[in-house]
């Protein structure tokens, strides 16, 4: 037991009052006259014992009386407490609203649950308690506030799609609560496996206990569009075909249910028209024929029928219709790759022109630079003779390539890794090459290696110019990409994808991830179609997965583009974390887990208890006992009083 | 004693307003002496002899003749002093007086004799039964004269009373009977074995009745010094039972011997002792 206000049990001492009373009533000074003594003499012997009994009850009910005002006044907590019955606290929470919480728990969404809980904190918050009411996915919703203000803002809560990182959540959360009162973070979550990354920072010891709630009981199988891929990259040019490639995918999840079905419908909608449909296997692919469009950015859907979690049954993607790019080519006669941009404007899938793409392979008799007037993107094949290397990087240092290439003693049979971007270069072999040595500071991409993990085709920005550089000459001796059937393709492919900025968007983006809209952005259009204001070039995080239209000026004329927004990869695993896992993730923090029901839940939150207040009973005992004083001191039964004497 | 004897007068007069029988006549006299006539006096009763003899007015006074002699057997003990509410009561010493001289005025009127004794622990004052009216003035000073004072023995009293009344009469004992039970008690039987009879007013302030809520005290008899601390609150439903049962006895006990018993509380009007009186005095004819 223990006492709010201590000092008040002095208070008790007041109980030598009617103790005294009690002992000097006997020695009274007052005398009275009293003719007929013989009746009072009378009854006094003949109920001596019921009085002496009557008065000791009263003695007791008197200090009983008092000893319970002061308990009371010194609000006694005894044992555990309520939740409602605790030390002043801090407490974070975290409300988890990623992707996979809006799975059903009975007639709601796992989401209203954890929601519900929520509130069961805050309606059991003292006044004294501060709160940070945290999302997953998206801004915190109140710092530092009270119960009742955080209330408010959780009303502002809300499901997105994107994905939760609750280990870092919560560490940040406990970082984020001063340090000279007591902590608590609270994690409603659902608790997915994939939402606690093993990659990311230690767990401090910060003495901040963590109160999870576990043991939602949801579904964990999930089928979902895996993949969305355009063959040609994010640029098609007008006119050209191509594919988009799209799978269906099926985990099993914790309970390692049976799929429901062989197959599913998978179905294509660009610009909200529908354009295919196909049934697939699970974790088969279907290939989709891109239909001609006007160059403009489009967005594109995939959908299959429901299945586990909604929000992943759809991907979108988009793409640009863009006109055929310039391409020159400066290089020996003969050369294959000469022939393969012919063949490609021959086709329409490029033009003729400067202020494009120039391709420079070296070779006798070339100029120590790129000619033409002008390009965005350089294509560097290297010399076939090993001697006419150190010219070749003299080129490349002139135009600022931070890249050397050197002999490679070591000739032989190598493969391309990961050849699966260009269509049957995955046959080829490379007999020869050069090694790419980096000059300077390199911040390119390796677009090919070999399997021996020697980059073979690189990109990179220098001087305000895109540049791809390979590391083998395209000629029959090196190896037998010139002459075999994926020439062109690989000659398509460096150009149109590899070889375009392809500016903004250049992917796909996730749900609930931060990204910078390009500079002259005026308005983002949601999925919603709830237009938000933008300023260019600052962080904007889509919540919801779908298409978004950016409104935005180029050299003074509004513009209008698509970019596709999904559920991360990771929210679709809905495979639950062990609970002996937790304590692994947080290896110096009490973690208490608690069962997804109100008791459960109230009973775990608010660790300092201070125990239960039982001033209010005190103040009905002390009722009763005044009640009874009052019984037992009045001069007559009540009977008696109304009675009028015969 | 002249309010004592002015209360007196209006209780009996009212009191008899309210009769239909007059006691005044059907009464045998015999002359009892003689003096001066005064205007208004009837011309009746003027004694022509002594006029004759002495030239002035006398007018014939008679002792009215009457079979029956009567006692008032008046408690001044110091208990009779007491009174609870001496704003709104009086005490039962002047309740007494006022109902003794009410009776001794009701008596003479109707031509009984009547006398008083008082008594505390002894008899202190004796007045020989008379039933002249001019002996009322004389039972007015007896009366009026008694101050509560001593303690109680009415034993005494009423043996000394047995003693004088030689013919058969009527006592009236005026007291709170705050005595010793058995000695009154076999002083009662005594009188009623002698034929007498008894007529018993039993006095009670009502804060004897009903004990007042005064709380823890040194509670003391004024007459015999006893003491008890006690708090009368806690006592009143008790005390107000011993009460009851001690008046129970008496009434128990003046059946017994044929006397009659009447508890007045000192807020009782006198009027409805005197009734008593008057039904006792239809009895004895």
């Amino acid at each position: 037991m223990s006492f709010l206000y201590p000092l008040a049990l002095a208070a008790a001492t007041l109980v030598a009052i009617p103790i005294t009373i009690h002992l000097l009533r006997r020695q009274t000074d007052r005398r009275v006259p009293f003719p007929a003594l013989r009746y009072l003499q009378r009854a006094e012997r003949k109920h001596a014992r019921s009085l002496r009994v009557r008065d000791l009850l009263l003695l007791l009910v008197r200090v009983g009386v008092l000893l319970l005002i002061a308990a009371a006044a010194a609000g006694p907590l005894v044992g555990r407490g309520g939740a409602r019955d605790h030390e002043p606290v801090d407490v974070a929470i975290i409300l988890d609203n990623s992707a996979s919480n809006a799975r059903p728990v009975g007639n709601q969404t796992a989401f209203d649950l954890l929601r519900e809980r929520v509130r069961v904190t805050l309606s059991a918050a003292g006044p004294a308690d501060r709160f940070w009411l945290y999302q997953t996915v998206g801004p915190p919703l109140a710092l530092a506030t009270t119960a009742t203000e955080a209330g408010r803002a959780l009303e502002n809560a809300q499901l997105t799609d994107g994905v939760a990182r609750l280990r870092d959540a919560v560490i940040a959360a406990a970082r984020g609560l001063p340090a000279d009162r007591l902590r608590e973070v609270h994690l409603l979550s659902d608790l997915q496996a994939s939402n606690f990354p093993r990659v990311s920072e230690a767990n401090p010891d910060d003495e901040v206990a963590l109160v999870v709630m576990s043991g939602l009981t949801l579904d964990t199988s999930n089928g979902l569009v895996g993949t969305a891929q355009l063959a040609s990259g994010l640029n098609i040019p007008i006119g050209a075909q191509s594919d988009v490639v799209a799978s269906a995918l099926w985990f099993p999840g914790a309970s390692g249910g049976a799929i429901p079905a062989d197959s599913t419908v998978l179905r294509l909608e660009i610009d909200g028209t529908t354009r295919g449909a196909a049934a697939v296997g699970w974790g088969d692919e279907a290939v989709f024929r891109v239909p001609s469009l006007e160059p403009a950015t489009h967005g594109g859907r995939f959908e299959i029928e429901p299945s586990g979690l909604r929000a992943d049954d759809a991907r979108y993607f988009s793409f640009r219709v863009v006109d055929p790019p310039a391409a020159m080519w400066t290089g020996p006669d003969g050369s294959f790759v000469g022939i393969a941009l012919e063949t490609l404007r021959a086709g329409g899938r490029v033009a003729s022109g400067d202020g494009g793409v120039r391709i420079y392979e070296a070779g006798d008799g070339q100029p120590l630079a790129p000619t033409g007037n002008g390009y965005r993107t350089v294509i560097l094949v290297p010399p076939a003779d090993p001697l006419a290397l150190p010219r070749f990087n003299q080129l490349l240092t002139r135009i600022s390539v931070p890249w050397a290439l050197l002999p490679d003693e070591a000739r032989g049979d190598l493969e391309l890794r990961d050849p699966g971007a260009v269509p049957g270069l995955g046959e080829i072999r490379i007999e020869s090459r050069y090694l790419m040595t980096p000059s300077g500071g390199v911040e390119d991409s390796v677009l090919l290696a070999t399997t021996d993990g020697e980059p073979w085709l690189v990109r990179g920005r220098a001087n305000g110019h895109l540049y791809l550089l390979l590391a083998s000459p395209l000629v029959e001796s090196a190896g037998s990409l010139p002459g075999s059937a994926a020439m062109i393709p690989f000659i398509e492919t460096v150009i149109l994808r590899w070889g375009l900025d392809a500016g903004w968007p250049a992917t796909d983006f996730e749900a609930g991830i931060s990204m910078t809209l390009p500079s002259g952005s005026d308005s983002v259009v949601t999925p919603g179609r709830r237009a938000v204001r933008v300023d260019g070039g600052a962080p904007f995080t889509p919540l919801r997965a779908g298409l978004y239209r950016l409104h935005y000026e180029e050299e003074g004329q509004p513009q209008n583009l698509t970019f596709a927004v999904n559920v991360p990869a990771a929210e679709s695993d809905l495979t639950p974390l062990a609970p002996t896992d937790l304590a692994e993730l947080f290896p110096d923090r009490e973690v208490v887990t608690a069962g997804p029901d109100v008791s459960a839940w109230e009973s775990a939150i608010y660790r300092n208890r201070r125990g239960r207040d039982v001033a209010p009973w005190l103040v009905g005992a002390i009722i009763l006992l005044a009640l009874a004083e009052i019984a037992l001191a009045s001069p007559a039964p009540l009977a008696d009083r109304w009675e009028t004497p015969a | 004693m002249a309010n004592l004897e002015l209360v007196a007068r209006g209780v009996v007069e009212g009191f008899l307003m309210g009769l239909h029988n007059s006691p005044y006549r059907g009464f045998s006299v015999e002359f009892a002496e003689n003096r001066p006539y005064n205007p208004g006096d009837d011309i009746r009763f003027v004694d022509w002899k002594m006029w004759g003899r002495s030239d002035r007015y006398y007018v014939k006074q008679f002792e009215e003749e009457t079979n029956l002699r009567a006692y008032i057997v008046l408690d001044v003990s110091h208990s009779m002093q007491w009174v609870s509410d001496p704003q709104r009561l009086v005490s039962k010493i002047e309740y007494a007086r006022m109902l003794a001289a009410s009776l001794g005025l009701l008596l003479l009127r109707q031509g009984d004799a009547v006398g008083v004794i008082t008594f505390n622990d002894q008899v202190r004052d004796h007045l020989r039964p008379r039933s002249a009216r001019q002996h009322w003035q004389r039972l007015l000073r007896v009366v009026g004269n008694a101050d509560a004072s001593g303690t109680t023995e009415a034993a005494a009293a009423i043996r000394d009373v047995a003693l004088r009344l030689q013919r058969r009469g009527l006592v009236i004992l005026i007291s709170d009977l705050l005595v010793s039970p058995e000695l009154t008690r076999t002083a009662l039987s005594y009188l009623g074995h002698r034929g007498h009879e008894v007529l018993v007013f039993h006095l009670m302030d009502p804060g004897e009745r009903d004990l007042p809520s005064t709380g823890d005290a040194v509670y003391f008899d004024p007459e015999t010094g006893d003491e008890l601390i006690t708090n009368s609150a806690a006592l009143r439903r008790r005390y107000r039972e011993a009460v009851d049962q001690a008046t129970r006895n008496w009434v128990l006990d003046a059946a017994r011997i044929g006397a009659e018993y009447h508890l007045l509380t000192t807020d009782t009007p006198i009027g409805i002792a005197l009734r008593s009186y008057l039904d006792k005095r239809a009895h004895l004819g």
